[in-house]
């Protein structure tokens, strides 16, 4: 199997192809979109009955040998400098490639059904095989630099996919925000890399030359090199730098805006993209890293405060939305926040596991959202939603499931993983974060309660549209994710810790005993759990009545201004959007939304002027035409070369 | 009859003689027996000639050897080159197949004008002797001048050929200057012998001797006039006009293989005749690439005319690939040859793309020609951004990897402040490259544009695109043979 | 030193002296009938005052130019003449290349009309 490790994320780029190359000629628009959905769906299953055997083969290897690599060919290589391609295949990859492609073929089908009737529905299935390759690169990489390819292009195919309807200004500017925001994680990205490169002299995650392993090397024994940086500093350097990278495509503080905005895309999209897969490249990206992270003891700390933060934020953030896509987004974000926060207390397998839950229940739960979306003729503000249970049975019942899940109510997968990083957060005796993280979960189940109540509950408040329940396409792919969101904990369970055993050879972990603490703990924690997830839906089924278009949550009765701060996500955007963005708008981030702006060209110009306005005006001064002119300044060059070798020879 | 050859080895000039001997020949050939009308025949006949030209170059692989009195040399780095320029010059001809007729400007002078261009690129590949370098440039240039003006009724490509004669007869000027100054310093016109005399010079140096100053002004004289052609700023100022208005395959041909020739000749100097004097040249040379970084790619954000843009465009990659020259060093050369390969591919794809989609009597070369064009013609649309992405140096294609090549070598021969203008530069290049993807595949069609595919000119750039994908993944494929030129220039 | 330049400097005298002798005598014993014509300046036959740009048919630079050409080519047979015994065989045979490369031309002028008046 290792030798054709590579039909994994080939199988997908054919699809791509063929779609993009065969398909899109097809006259017959039906006969296109059924071939487009079958080709692509087709393409992402087998991956992942590869990815299947696979895992099964590692699975039999001896438990230190368990890693199948494998060197394609040598990218780039200029003596000093090699990068090659090569795919590899560990514990931490396989799980990674089994969930893609996994939730990825349930994404696929069920977009068969969602994107049923769009024009444009070959280039959607192509994008979608496409950001299956690039994710699949990102985390079967073997070095930084391709690891890096990956985490470009899962950028490129979301930017894409999110400005898949184009035509809505919000889509396409959202795609742009995306796009930025990210740019400014990749810097971070970049400079790590090369710093990375710089000290070390490799960027390959494999071998005894590996910069993981040299950072395993040098642990414990801080060695002072006389005018080098200290490795502390140079760790700590690193670590930064790559957070930096993890926040922008992570969604963390302070750069998660892009994402709630991000649900102007398709909701498949926003199910695969952002919240089971792209997302968490952050997550993995520490821990493929966490030899060098491990080091710095400060920088833990900040990606423990950064996490702790977001999940914070983005937990009172998802109770005050009226968009049922806006919820899950922020949920995402604070979720996302627990993963890094339990990567920054050094529990990798941990936030890897919690990674594994959260990709099958909020995949379940965005699909879902999608149906009602889908079965509600576009509606998404929950305020015209309301006793949808009796038009979608189904879809309430996965959406329930999936709820419990995410609240973290025993016995539901997301229960067990949840538990495990507030056991940790005890564990190390952070007692305020575990504090805060207690908080959020129990904000969690709450607003899963509320947003239950508001879209299932009560009587419809907008009767204009005549809601239905979708087709098999789309609810078979529910129920299979549902049972995952249900038996998903046992791929971890207390006291077997199957899945940190699996990813001992990478992670070195070893699963916690289990104590009297950490039951109590439980216990504690699904009964604050359901508590807050039965109070939010008695509270809105209760104020029902009160819900309007247009009005104002029952709860800002009592919160006001607050609420509005909840609502507005602690106002971060607005604050980029006062000091960083409107100051620079006219020229920075100005040009660069604008060249994505459907009105195109002369916003660009503009914009573009006004940047680099004194520049350009000098060069069409200059370049008026004239031969006499253009000699002139051939000159004028010839007299300052001239002049300078004179002068300074 | 016994008659006496001297020891000249005629097989180091075997290029040249099949290349010109093919045009000659091809001149007459359609001059007596291709009708007008059918003057693709004369295009076909061409390729041929370019066939064997590489042909040619088959038996003197792996050799290294000079002639005429060290005035020619054949070795790896310039059969390297000839293969690059034999690449240029028939997508040249397969691109211009359909479009002359269609312009209505088909004459059959245009093929073996190109081969007289290709056969002058050779030229300068293979001289090691500054009056036969002069010839190479002269002839390049006049076979440009008139390849310039080859749309003969347009006006735009008339004033086109008018200013890049004024303008190349004054820069011509400066390199026989430049050349007069070389001789009267050092007494010869051979780069061996002008990097002895400069040894020597060195060794004997106490404070009594002047520095060359006069073989430092004349050698800055023959760099500004290679400047001129390689279109550097401030030296670059006709190349806007002159690449907007010649007809687009030749604006194609001259943009890659003008760049590679004049490169290539330039590089025979400064790396065999003024390496002891590097100290004096090499700041001004990247000061020289600085300044063209900034102003093409400032100078291409402002164009909405896509030609322009592209000219722009070529004269931003001119500094990129100069960073190569500047660096000197084995990988600094290798990284030329790699950016010269990665960028004609892409740039004559690009060109190819333009001439699809370019009318009879339309020369507007609107960007909105491509508004929508990734709903209508998918194929093409995915063909072009690929180009785009290459030129703006987003891997993984080939033209990331020369950008990242050419930033490695002068980053390591300590121009740090180089890559960064570069890297900044090639950021802003990003967004007007970014323009026309954007406007292929997130616009609606703005007007009906009717490309003309035909099945030539489909594959080329079909073969073209795969080319930049395939050197972006393996670049060792060429990379490999950089290196054997390297070792052969003795860098 | 200077004893050698004596002959250059006797035929500079000469050279004065028949100047002198010739414009002279043809002044003194010529019958002077000036007119419009004879006392303007001679400029082989053109007019020597008006417009700077004038126009003129093409026809005439494509001559001058075809006649520049050829002969400038034609001047490196001077230095060929020079060396003709050395180079034996050997220098008639690339000679012999480098006329039929200014045969083709020739014939590609002859072939295209360039030198048809008409």
């Amino acid at each position: 199997m290792a030798n054709v490790l590579w039909l994994i994320p080939l199988l997908p780029l054919l699809g791509f192809l063929l779609n993009v190359l065969v398909v899109w000629r097809d006259s017959d628009a039906a006969r296109r979109e059924r071939n487009a959905g079958y080709i692509a769906c087709g393409a992402v299953g087998l991956a992942f009955v590869l990815a299947f055997i696979a895992f099964i083969e590692l699975a039999m290897l001896p438990h230190e040998e368990q890693h199948m690599h494998v060197v394609l060919w040598e990218w780039i290589n200029t003596g000093s400098f090699s990068v090659p391609i090569g795919l590899l295949f560990d514990p931490l990859s396989s799980v990674m490639v089994l969930l893609v492609t996994g939730v990825g073929t349930l994404i696929h089908v069920y977009s068969i059904g969602y994107m049923h009737n769009d024009e444009r529905v070959v280039r959607y299935f192509a994008y979608l095989n496409l950001f299956i390759v690039m994710m699949l690169m990102l985390v079967m990489a073997d070095n930084l630099l391709l690891l890096f390819l990956g985490w470009e292009g899962v950028g490129l195919c979301s930017f894409l996919l999110i400005g898949h309807w184009f035509e809505r200004k919000t889509a396409s500017d959202a795609a742009v925000k995306a796009f930025v925001v990210n740019r400014i994680g990749d810097a971070g990205m970049l400079l790590a890399m090369m710093t990375i490169f710089a000290h070390f002299g490799t960027l390959s995650f494999v071998g005894e030359e590996s910069f993981l392993e040299r950072a395993r090397e040098i642990a414990g024994q801080y060695v002072t090199i006389p005018g080098q940086p200290t490795w502390i500093l140079l760790t700590t350097g690193i670590s930064l730098l790559l957070l930096v990278g993890v926040t922008g495509k992570s969604a963390q503080l302070p750069l998660f805006v892009w994402l709630p905005d991000a649900m102007a895309g398709p909701t498949p999209v926003s199910a695969l993209i952002h919240a089971a897969t792209m997302v968490t490249a952050g997550v993995y990206l520490m821990a493929r890293t966490h030899s060098i992270f491990t080091l710095s003891p400060t920088a833990q700390s900040v990606v423990t405060f950064v996490g702790v933060a977001t999940a914070l934020i983005g937990g009172t953030a998802a109770i005050a939305q009226w968009d049922i896509k806006r919820v899950l987004a922020y949920s995402t974000v604070s979720q996302l926040g627990y993963m890094v926060a339990a990567a920054g207390m050094g529990a990798y397998a941990v936030a890897i596991f919690h990674l594994l839950t959260h990709g099958i229940f909020k995949a379940l739960l965005f699909l879902a959202s999608g149906s009602v979306i889908h079965g509600a003729h576009d509606v998404q503000d929950m305020r015209r939603m309301g006793g949808l249970r009796k038009a979608m049975p189904t879809t309430f019942r996965v959406y329930a499931i999936g709820a419990i899940a995410l609240a973290g109510i025993f016995p539901l997968a997301g229960f067990w993983s949840k538990d495990e990083i507030l056991a940790t957060a005890w564990g190390k005796g952070q007692i305020g974060i575990f504090a805060i993280l207690f908080i959020t979960s129990m904000l969690t189940a709450f607003y899963m309660g509320r947003q239950i109540a508001l879209v299932f509950f009560g009587e419809q408040r907008d009767s204009s549209y005549h809601a239905h329940e979708s087709g098999p396409m789309m609810t078979w792919p529910l129920w299979i994710l549902a049972v995952g969101a249900v038996i998903g904990g046992a791929m971890n369970l207390p006291v077997l810790h199957t899945l940190t055993h699996w990813l001992e050879p990478v992670l070195e972990e070893e699963g916690k005993a289990f104590d009297l603490t950490t039951l109590i703990l439980a216990l504690v924690a699904t009964g604050a759990a359901v508590g807050s997830a039965y109070g939010g839906l008695r509270y809105y089924m209760h104020n029902a009545h009160r819900i309007k278009p247009n009005r104002q949550d029952p709860l800002y009765r009592y919160f006001g201004d607050i609420w509005n701060m909840f609502e507005e996500a602690w106002y971060v955007d607005q604050t980029y959007e006062r000091y960083t963005v409107v100051p620079w708008y006219r020229s920075l981030a100005g040009f660069l939304g604008e060249i994505f702006d459907p009105q195109g060209i002369d916003g660009m110009v503009h914009g573009v002027a006004r940047l680099v306005q004194g520049a350009a005006a000098g060069v069409r001064l200059v370049q008026n035409g004239y031969v006499r002119t253009y000699a002139l300044v051939f000159l004028t060059g010839v007299i300052a070369i001239i002049g300078y070798l004179v002068i300074a020879w | 009859m016994n008659i006496a050859f001297p020891d000249i080895n005629m097989l180091v000039i075997l290029p040249l003689i099949v290349i010109f001997g093919s045009a000659l020949a091809l001149l007459l050939i359609d001059l007596f027996f291709i009708p007008a009308g059918n003057k693709k025949i004369t295009g076909y006949l061409a390729l041929a000639g370019l066939l064997f030209t590489g042909l040619a170059g088959v038996p003197l692989w792996g050799m290294e050897e000079s002639s005429f009195s060290g005035m020619v040399v054949v070795d790896t780095f310039a059969l390297t080159l000839n293969v690059i320029f034999i690449i240029i010059a028939a997508i040249t001809i397969i691109i211009s197949l359909d479009y002359l007729p269609r312009q209505g400007i088909e004459q059959g002078e245009f093929y073996p004008l190109i081969l007289f261009a290709t056969g002058s690129f050779v030229l300068l590949a293979q001289s090691t002797n500054l009056i036969l370098i002069f010839l190479g440039i002269e002839l390049l240039s006049i076979t440009l001048y008139v390849l310039t003006g080859f749309a003969y009724p347009r006006l735009s490509s008339e004033e086109a050929a008018m200013k890049y004669l004024l303008l190349g007869a004054f820069a011509a000027g400066f390199f026989v200057y430049g050349i007069a100054l070389i001789y009267g310093e050092t007494m010869t016109v051979d780069l061996n012998q002008i990097r002895l005399y400069l040894t020597e010079l060195e060794s004997s140096s106490t404070a009594a001797v002047p520095g060359p100053t006069l073989l430092l002004i004349g050698g800055a004289l023959v760099l500004i006039a290679f400047s001129f052609k390689i279109a550097l700023v401030p030296f670059h100022m006709w190349t806007p006009d002159v690449y907007e208005g010649a007809p687009t395959p030749v604006t194609a041909f001259m943009s890659v293989g003008t760049k590679g020739a004049a490169l290539a000749a330039l590089i025979r100097i400064v790396t065999i005749a003024l390496p002891t004097v590097q100290d004096a040249w090499v700041p001004v040379l990247a000061v020289l690439a600085a300044a063209t970084m900034i102003v093409g790619n400032v100078g291409a954000v402002a164009q909405t005319n896509v030609k322009r843009m592209l000219a722009y465009s070529s004269v931003g990659h001119a500094g990129y690939i100069v960073l190569g020259v500047v660096a000197m060093s084995a990988h600094g050369i290798e990284a030329f040859l790699f950016y010269l390969l990665a960028y004609s591919l892409t740039n004559l794809g690009a060109f190819a793309v333009i001439i699809v989609l370019e009318q009879r009597g339309e020369s507007a070369w609107s960007l909105d020609d491509f508004s929508g064009l990734g709903q209508r013609q998918p194929m093409l649309a995915v063909a072009m951004a690929l180009f785009m992405l290459s030129l703006a140096g987003v891997p993984p294609t080939a033209g990331y990897l020369g950008k990242f090549f050419v930033f490695a070598a002068a980053w390591e021969s300590g121009l740090g402040w180089l890559v960064l203008i570069g890297v900044i530069t090639s950021a802003i290049a990003i967004f007007f490259y970014l323009r026309i993807i954007v406007r292929m595949f997130m616009h609606e069609p703005v007007r009906d544009v009717q490309p003309a595919l035909h099945r030539s000119i489909t594959w080329t750039i079909a073969v073209a695109a795969g080319a930049v994908l395939l050197f972006g993944f393996m670049p060792n494929l060429f990379i490999d043979l950089a290196q054997r030129s390297v070792i052969a220039l003795g860098g | 030193m200077l004893e050698a330049y004596l002959p250059i400097f006797v035929l500079f005298l000469f050279a004065l002296f028949v100047a002198v002798f010739v414009i002279s005598f043809s002044a003194l014993l010529g019958p002077q009938k000036p007119g419009e014509r004879k006392l303007k300046p001679y400029e082989s036959g053109m007019e020597p005052i008006g417009q700077a740009i004038r126009r003129f048919p093409v026809k005439f630079h494509v001559v001058a130019m075809l006649f520049i050409l050829f002969d400038i080519e034609v001047v490196f047979f001077l230095p060929y003449a020079l060396v003709f015994r050395e180079l034996s065989v050997y220098g008639l045979a690339v000679m012999g290349v480098f006329f039929l490369i200014l045969v083709v031309g020739f014939v590609y002028e002859w072939k295209k009309g360039a030198l048809q008046w008409e």
